[in-house]
């Protein structure tokens, strides 16, 4: 699905202090099946962009198109799936009940859904399926929650620093997946990073958020071949274009 | 999982603590030749228990039963206040108001008039008991309900789920460990509830064998009937943890 938005600002009101405006004349079109990451300095509002996406946070100002309706439908669609850093499993449901309940949740019948089961298999969690979250490490329930993300069959990944709680190379390897995963499903992926390296180890186009209040400064095409090299050469050149990108 | 377990030394421990007590109070008492109507020996106190256990049996089953039927009348209307004011915060000011009206009349007062209202039966002993266990119940369960995490709530919205839909798969599993934090402290007072409203009028329960051995300055017999309620009351606070450790097994283990 596409995505495209225009002229989008936000500004949080906060008790006592004033307001903060976090988000300034954003402008972005994001192509069906592309992969976009998004980094920034801390505290720039990629959080707020992507919960802006998500329908979690409504903005204050500006378009916002997912496909040809306008978010708030295709929210209720559940055309938008949204994964953080916190896996937010409920501690009471085994990993299979977890992954269950997003799809018992304002179902869509219309929509052909993977199992449970299928979605367990995918995420390689099948032996753990009656486990519950607080049994498993870090990164099996990062699983649980990529398989809950799936379960939807959204179009739109929105996938906020997913894997930043994680061990670098559970992290590398998660990640990894996440790449397969889209290109099996030909899905949109919009991917908020701290990492310049994992940006370019994944997206289509990386874009640069300026410090708060934020917009997008600058955007980098990368156009090297998956599976990627990070110790060639092409590789490094984009990873210092964009680093010199960040430090302005 | 949790540390909570059973364990065997924890009773004998608990044991050793509790002998002691016992015998210096039945020391204390035969040393100092003190009169039985001022207070009586534990070995006199038991052997009034054993002498009367017909009557004792009875008079606890029908305590234990407006106990009971009152904490459950309590629970089911605290923990429907709670659910209505977690789905409708709004109406929250104006039904706590009222709640904490209720909870602030001395229950002593209208024990008597419940009786004059209702007649000497169960009911206006499982009413006084209803309205003894209701608040801490509401209260708990209430904070329970606003006790879920951010992260889980932000999940539930990304997927539009509705309001009863959050409440029914987020917010009241977040507020069971809450329920039985409140239990655990309803549980016992369940049963002074009941035996204060036995003491203003009533024609069974152990509330009304204390009043009459009370009056005859019957201490052992009274004693008696003080020692099975408290027997009674750790009985059903051990019963809520075992129930407690049965359904809550994720506290302390959440992600």
């Amino acid at each position: 699905m596409r995505l495209s938005i225009v002229g989008l600002n936000h500004t949080y009101s906060l008790p006592r202090k004033g307001s903060l405006q976090v988000l300034k004349d954003i402008h972005l079109e994001v192509q069906s099946g592309e992969f976009v990451a998004l980094i920034g300095p801390s505290g720039c509002g990629k959080s707020t962009f992507l919960r802006i996406l998500s329908g979690l946070v409504t903005p204050c100002r500006g378009d916002v198109r997912l496909g040809d309706s306008d978010p708030s439908k295709a929210i209720a669609r559940k055309q938008v799936s949204w994964m953080a850093q916190n896996p937010a499993l409920l501690p009471w449901r085994s990993v299979l009940d977890n992954v269950t309940l997003s799809q018992k949740i304002n179902p869509q019948n219309s929509r052909i859904l993977m199992s449970p089961q299928e979605l367990l298999e995918l995420v390689k969690l099948t032996d753990f399926s009656t486990a519950y979250p607080f049994t498993l490490s870090g990164g099996m329930q990062q699983r649980v929650v990529l398989a809950r993300t799936l379960a939807s069959g959204a179009d739109v990944w929105l996938m906020d620093e997913p894997f930043t709680a994680l061990d670098e190379l559970t992290r590398e390897a998660l990640s990894l997946e996440v790449l397969n995963l889209w290109a099996r499903f030909h899905a949109t992926v919009l991917w908020v990073t701290h990492s310049i390296q994992e940006a370019v180890r994944l997206a289509d186009r990386v874009l640069v958020m300026s410090p708060r209040p934020s917009h997008i400064s600058n955007q980098v095409k990368v156009s090297l071949p998956r599976p990627r090299d990070e110790t060639s050469t092409a590789f490094q050149q984009v990873v210092r274009t964009l680093r010199e990108n960040l430090s302005l | 999982m949790n540390a909570r377990r059973f364990y065997p030394a924890d009773t004998l421990l608990a044991f050793l603590i509790i002998a002691p007590a016992v015998l210096l109070w039945e020391l204390g008492v035969r040393i100092a030749h003190l009169p039985v109507y001022i207070l009586p020996a534990p070995t006199a106190i038991l052997k009034t228990l054993m002498e009367n256990l017909n009557l004792y049996a009875h008079a606890s089953l029908i305590t234990l039963e407006e106990a009971l039927a009152g904490l459950v009348l309590g629970l089911l209307a605290g923990v429907g206040i709670a659910a209505l004011l977690g789905m409708w915060p709004r109406l929250e000011r104006g039904v706590m108001t009222l709640a904490i009206l209720i909870k602030s009349t001395p229950l002593v007062a209208i024990a008597p008039l419940l009786t004059i209202w209702l007649g000497f039966g169960i009911l206006p002993k499982v009413m006084i008991t209803a309205l003894l266990t209701f608040f801490p119940v509401l209260v708990n369960v209430l904070s329970g309900l606003r006790s879920t995490d951010a992260a889980i709530l932000d999940t539930f919205h990304s997927w539009h789920a509705s309001r009863w839909e959050v409440f029914l798969y987020a917010r009241a599993p977040s507020a069971l460990p809450h329920l039985f934090a409140a239990l655990k402290v309803t549980a016992p007072l369940a049963l002074i509830g009941a035996v204060v409203a036995e003491w203003t009028g009533a024609s069974g329960g152990l509330g009304r064998t204390m009043w009459m051995a009370y009056t005859n300055l019957n201490l052992p017999f009274l004693f008696a009937a003080v020692f099975l309620l408290a027997a009674m009351g750790m009985i059903l606070y051990s019963a809520v943890v075992l129930i407690e450790r049965k359904i809550i097994f994720w506290e302390g283990n959440a992600t």
